[in-house]
């Protein structure tokens, strides 16, 4: 899967933010929030084509991450996919 | 990660107005057109809190009385209604209001708004029906004043 490549993320204050352009309308009345590391995945997902091993293997290499955690890991990026989809973020083929 | 909360949320967005507007300022300066939540209730009831509007560059021809537009008014950004025009000056006032005009200058204005969102439906906003009633909406506000003490002295009673 791939992230659309329309959205644009941006930090405001403290918070960042997905902004929707709908037929050519920035659409500042339906924005996404993300948290610090779906915004960091975010930006690592840029334009790649990824895969649920691929987010995991990100998630390893930068948090340093015990073994008996690796379930909860799991959980968090399945929850992040589905997140994706469901809030329509993932490019259609 | 945090697992116990969502890492991606819809519409849990709330800053400041100052830097919301920072935000969209930029793509209207650039030619592009914005869609924004109406927040508070001054422009009622003609647009009231959770309407959509789509927000647009402005130009000369659209600086007319009746026209609702965003502007930064002693450093305050307000989305009101164009109520009289003169030389040098433009004089906003929100359609809610009873009282309170604004005095602003031709480059404190951002954009202008046509269309209202609401309940899925777009409405557009100059419509002579529409125009005419926001004409009389403002010209009763002396009446307005009165009708609004009257109803605050029976809601204390």
């Amino acid at each position: 899967m791939k992230l659309r490549k329309d959205l644009i993320l941006r930090q405001v204050g403290d918070d960042f933010v997905i902004v929707e352009p709908d037929q050519g309308v920035m659409d500042f009345s339906k924005v996404f929030t993300l948290n610090n590391s779906a915004a960091w995945l975010w930006d690592k997902l840029q334009g790649i084509e990824f895969e649920y091993q691929d987010i995991f293997k990100l998630l390893l290499e930068e948090y340093e991450v015990k073994s008996n955690q690796y379930d909860s890991i799991e959980e968090d990026v399945k929850q992040l996919i589905a997140d994706f989809e469901h809030y329509n973020l993932i490019e259609k083929n | 990660m945090v697992a116990s909360e969502s890492a991606i949320n819809i519409n849990a967005f709330r800053i400041s107005n100052e830097l919301f507007f920072e935000q969209i300022i930029p793509y209207l300066v650039k030619g592009q057109s914005v869609k924004i939540s109406v927040a508070g209730n001054s422009m009622n009831p003609f647009l009231v809190h959770g309407d959509k509007i789509t927000l647009m560059p402005i130009q000369e021809q659209d600086l007319k009385i009746g026209r609702i537009i965003l502007a930064k008014s002693s450093g305050i950004y307000i989305l009101h209604r164009i109520v009289k025009l003169s030389d040098n000056d433009i004089y906003l006032a929100g359609d809610g209001n009873l009282a309170q005009i604004e005095k602003i200058k031709k480059n404190e204005i951002m954009a202008i708004a046509y269309y209202v969102e609401r309940n899925e439906k777009q409405i557009y906003l100059y419509s002579k029906g529409k125009l005419c009633l926001a004409k009389l909406w403002f010209f009763a506000r002396p009446f307005r004043i009165i009708l609004n003490s009257l109803l605050r002295k029976s809601v204390k009673r």
